[in-house]
């Protein structure tokens, strides 16, 4: 198979990519890692006319942690890096765990969060977890920076709320306290090199055995990476017994519409959005 | 070769130095692991062209009209074929021997029968020029109603695939296996009779490396090297389909990346590469594409298969009656031998009176099924394996134990004419049941967890789909010995992968006490090495591996000959021993091989040596003649797998805690490669079993790439433990069976089985994909292999 034509360009500042970005118009693709562009572009699943390399530009490339802001992740940084830090593994193992069932070693050398979550695939491992942690997007554009909330990033299968010549510099996680925690779970048939079938992430936060706060994002069962609102509210207010966390699997479930495709049906979709909001709460639960 | 070449006296007595501790690596490890072997890929001219084929969009339809003009139009395109450029019409087929079943044309000429088959091709200055030259072929079809289901495919009125006007109702070929004693009174007199029905789904080879040629053709004659188990096979369908004598196409086998029964037929890429070369006078390349390889090669049959069976009141096997339907694609090629072969498996490995076999193989417009790992084995071992496992549990007796009742014992004959030589099925089975652990386990297990067996047979060294003439099915090889003492060895045999020309060489290197450097070999050119039918059948080790042996005695007993009346001894005192000669009676006499060679030429006048060597299953085509009570292998492998796994209920999701693999080949040569061999079948056996399904829509596949068709990655693979130090085999090369072939059959029915242990619910067809285990565990359809 041949990769077809296309002019690469490698700007040295987010300035200058931001405005070849906004000139060039659709017919231009931001790349980091390239994992999502260079294989669909030789199969002809989408053309690009001009790949805008943002990996020579400085200060991209960044993994920090802030005890007020908390993780701090640059659009240059690794998946691989992420998955491996002692920092993240300490402060946000559940980000370190999605980073690291994404494709393979050798994806993940290459590919980088902020790219999975731009590429905006309705699989993607990066989304549900941003979701639940109610992770900031950092972008920059031609005239002004911006934060985008995880919450309004995504707008469909390959659609996101980046408008023209915006470029993700950046993800912001906010810190975990003391009683919260987070998980990820991906249900895939292989254990790496596989899409998953479905993800669910749950963040939950616990005070004298009550949950006072919870979020939940599925993967791989709508057009985005999805919250579900009716399973959150279930355990919000209650101790987590395992009726309360059956109910709110089962909340979840019942809130989402997957697709049957050639990786697995949507009624076996929908039972794994219960069997697995059951067991990532669980391991939420588990790392308090 | 001399009528002396088997005597015990000029062949080594058992006392092994390389092949019995194993002190040796491969003799490509080192260009392999640098990246400097050679594969088809690697092949490069100054001037060489790159070559596109075209295909069909639809998989039944007729060709209106085929307008090329716009691709000539475009600048660096140097050739374009279509049917017209074949214009004799041969087509391509497997079996030379049966070269009037020959079924596929090179081009399609009026009729393509599957999606991907092949209409045109191109040849330009590079990759991009071709494939945009490919794109502008206009190729204008009527869409005819294809068929996809091969029960469909028989009924009167469905669509006729191949061989149209025949009145075959695509029944492309069948297979009858009758004998024994009468098997109505077998059933009558039976304590327990069952009527069980399997089916199993389309898996494809994968190999690692795709199909691809690279052609020449100069002073008349073609030279293609080629991603192939069988040069000499290829020589003779591309002469044929090229028109021209046998002597002007030399077919060269390089480094190969994998076959396991892909690279079995001839193929219409490297006829097209040829013919481009002739036209053009330039050197063309033609690298199938993955989804190429997947969409328009070849796939293991997807079996249906029927079987009613017959067993004595003590659980002994009586009797077995089946009727298996192959869903074959459009075109035979090595589906002919599949099919065939299916009825074949269904003997191994147990005794029994009597059987009534019938296979089918159906023309369907279904991409192609062949050979694949065992030709059927693996579909035919899990189906009738599952069989043995219902039946065990049906008259309440231990499955173990159940299998060896009705277990194969060394020189057993079977009905069908199978006749067994060594043989230690009942050692594996007791192997592999006392390493998983079944007795401590066997009735303490928790909910979803199960253990499961599977017992199977399978040839060593079979012919060309099993014929009387030597010159179509021997292994033959020709050895050099200079004055130096170093041997030149030339193997028709192909390496594709597995190892089997360190194994010759160290087969050779063994018989004459040299070091493994001392022997150098050349392997699979059809105008350089002697002749050889293939890797297929596992019949390298042991038809090849007996003729180097041979080749290598031919050799010693010329040598000593000339040697033993100098030392005034007899020649069958000598032997040769860590590079000398040496007589066994006399320990003062030895000599260095370079010093025995120095001498040998100065008596013969100048001569060097050579030694030549063959090797044939002597047995009788009667399996094609309506009779099929013949003798299909020399030899016989004899495997157990058990699975010891956990199946999680919510899921579907299986947990292999190990897998132990027991496999009688004989002696290993080389055991780590017997050891890759058996975890790779592993491997291959769980991706059957689990992980690998071609999903398709009337013919076109909707998975044709590694992210959608889930091979097994390394961190999928179970915790393995491999045994195979069973009984030498006398016939085998060194005492050696086949180790790579028959092994991947055991795998798919021993997790099977252990599935249904864990869940209480029989399957009876694969993959044990974790949706499909949901869904019988909900009691919900599951129609994926219905089309």
């Amino acid at each position: 198979m041949v990769l077809p034509q296309f002019e690469y360009l490698a700007p040295t500042t987010i300035g200058e990519a931001c405005n070849l970005l906004l000139e060039l118009g659709s017919s231009a693709k931001v790349m980091a890692g390239a994992t999502d562009l260079i294989p669909p572009m030789r199969d002809k699943a989408f053309t690009a006319e001009y790949l805008i390399d943002i990996k020579k530009i400085p200060g991209l490339d960044y993994l920090e942690y802030d005890e007020k802001e908390g993780l701090k992740i640059g659009a240059l940084t690794t998946l691989r890096t992420i998955e491996t830090s002692p920092l993240v593994k300490e402060k946000n193992p559940a980000t370190a765990h999605a980073a690291k069932v994404i494709a393979s070693t050798q994806i993940r050398a290459k590919g980088t969060m902020a790219g999975n979550i731009c590429n905006a695939s309705p699989s993607c491992d990066s989304g549900p977890n941003l979701l639940a942690q109610g992770a900031k997007i950092l972008v920059q554009g031609p005239n002004k920076d911006r934060v985008i909330a995880i919450e309004d990033f995504f707008l469909g299968v390959k659609k996101t709320s980046l408008e023209p010549g915006e470029i993700v510099t950046g993800i912001v996680i906010p810190p975990l306290a003391e009683n919260e925690a987070a998980a990820y779970i991906k249900h895939a048939v292989r254990k790496a090199m596989d899409l998953a079938i479905i993800g669910v992430a749950v963040k939950i936060k616990v005070e004298n055995g009550i949950c006072t706060d919870a979020k939940i994002a599925l993967g791989a069962v709508a057009t985005t990476p999805i919250r579900a609102p009716k399973a959150e509210e279930a355990l919000i207010g209650k101790e987590l017994t395992d009726d309360v966390i059956i109910k709110a699997s089962e909340e979840a479930m019942n809130s989402c519409n997957p697709i049957s495709d050639i990786r697995a049906s949507a009624e076996y979709r929908k039972d794994m959005i219960r069997v697995f909001t059951k067991r990532a709460i669980k391991q939420a639960m588990e790392s308090l | 070769m001399h009528k002396d070449c088997d005597k015990h006296y000029f062949k080594k007595p058992e006392f092994y130095r390389l092949t019995g501790e194993n002190n040796y690596v491969r003799i490509d490890a080192e260009d392999k692991v640098t990246g400097h072997g050679q594969y088809v890929g690697d092949i490069m001219f100054p001037d060489m062209l790159t070559g596109r084929m075209v295909r069909s969009p639809y998989a039944r339809a007729r060709i209106i009209s085929i307008d090329t003009s716009e691709a000539e139009k475009v600048p660096g395109v140097k050739c374009i074929l279509t049917a017209k450029d074949f214009e004799w019409k041969a087509k391509v087929g497997n079996g030379e021997f049966a070269a009037e079943f020959a079924d596929k044309e090179v081009l399609c000429s009026e009729i393509v029968r599957q999606v991907g088959d092949d209409v045109a091709a191109v040849a330009a200055v590079d990759e991009e020029t071709a494939q945009i030259a490919a794109d502008l072929i206009k190729v204008e079809y009527e869409v005819l109603p294809g068929v996809f289901d091969p029960f469909e495919a028989m009924e009167d009125d469905a669509p006729e695939v191949n061989w149209e006007g025949k009145g075959l109702n695509n029944i492309g070929m069948q297979s009858v296996m009758k004998a024994g004693t009468d098997i109505d009174e077998e059933f009558n007199n039976a304590a327990y009779v069952q009527h069980r029905e399997y089916s199993t789904h389309r898996m494809v080879h994968a190999a690692m490396e795709p199909h691809g040629a690279v052609a020449t053709y100069r002073n008349g004659t073609y030279t293609i090297w080629m991603s192939t188990q069988m040069a000499y096979v290829d020589q003779f369908w591309y002469a044929r389909c090229l028109g021209v004598p046998e002597n002007h196409v030399r077919v060269i086998k390089p480094l190969v990346g994998g076959g396991f029964g892909g690279k079995l037929d001839s193929y219409s890429f490297g006829l097209c590469a040829a013919k481009m070369a002739e036209l053009t006078g330039r050197p063309v390349r033609m690298i199938l594409t993955r989804e190429e390889v997947f969409q328009s090669t070849r796939h293991r049959h997807p079996i249906y298969m029927k079987i009613d069976t017959a067993f004595g009141a003590d659980g002994k096997l009586l009797a077995k009656k089946c009727y298996h339907v192959l869903d074959g694609g459009p075109y035979g090629g090595s589906g002919v031998a599949s099919c065939a072969q299916a009825t074949l498996w269904a003997n191994f490995p147990y005794k029994m009176n009597s059987v009534d076999f019938l296979a089918r193989r159906v023309y369907t417009n279904n991409p192609v099924a062949g050979a694949m790992r065992g030709y059927t084995a693996c579909q035919v071992h899990f189906a009738h394996d599952l069989n043995m496992q219902y039946a065990a549990d049906q008259m309440g007796i231990d499955p173990v134990e159940f299998r060896k009742i009705s277990a194969a014992d060394p020189g057993y004959v079977a009905p069908a004419g199978l006749a067994i030589t060594s043989c230690a099925y009942k050692e594996t089975l007791d192997t592999a049941a006392k390493e998983i652990g079944w007795y401590e386990k066997k009735g303490k297990m928790k909910k979803g967890e199960g253990i499961g067996f599977a017992g199977t047979g399978f040839v060593s060294g079979t012919g060309f789909a099993v014929l009387e003439a030597p010159n179509q099915s021997s292994a033959c090889v020709t050895l050099r010995m200079n004055k130096r003492g170093m041997a030149t060895l030339y193997i028709g045999s192909h390496d594709i992968g597995q190892g089997s020309d360190t194994v010759m060489t160290a087969i050779v290197a063994e018989e004459l006490g040299l070091p493994m450097d001392m022997v150098k070999t050349f392997m699979s050119d059809t105008f350089l090495t002697p002749w050889d039918s293939g890797s297929y059948g596992s019949r390298v080790t042991f038809l090849a591996g007996n003729a180097a042996r041979r080749a290598a005695v031919d050799a010693k007993r010329q040598l000593f000959e000339v040697i033993a009346p100098m030392w005034g001894v007899m020649p069958q005192t000598l032997e040769c021993l860590d590079g000398k000669v040496i007589s066994k009676e006399k320990a003062e006499l030895q000599m260095s091989i370079g010093d025995a060679m120095f001498k040998y030429m100065t008596v013969k006048g100048g001569d060097e040596l050579v030694g030549i060597g063959s090797y044939y299953h002597r047995t009788d085509n009667s399996q094609y003649n309506g009779v099929n009570t013949t003798n299909y292998a020399p030899a016989y492998s004899f495997s157990t797998g058990a699975a010891h796994l956990t199946v999680d209920e919510e899921t579907g999701v299986l947990d292999i805690d190990e897998f132990v693999f027991a496999h009688d080949c004989g002696r290993a040569l080389n055991r780590r490669a017997v050891e890759g061999q058996l975890e790779g079948s592993i491997g291959m056996g769980l991706g059957y079993a689990v992980y690998e399904h071609t999903v398709t829509k009337e013919g076109k596949i909707l998975n044709p790439n590694f992210r959608d068709y889930r091979l097994p990655t390394a961190l999928d693979m179970p915790k393995m433990r491999t045994f195979y130090d069973f009984t030498p085999d006398e016939e085998g090369p060194l005492g050696a069976k086949e180790a790579g072939e028959g092994s991947a059959a055991p795998v798919a029915p021993a997790i099977a089985n252990a599935v249904n242990m864990a869940t209480g619910i029989y399957f009876t067809e694969l993959p044990l994909d974790p949706e499909h285990i949901w869904r019988a565990m909900r009691g919900l359809k599951d129609d994926r292999n219905s089309k």
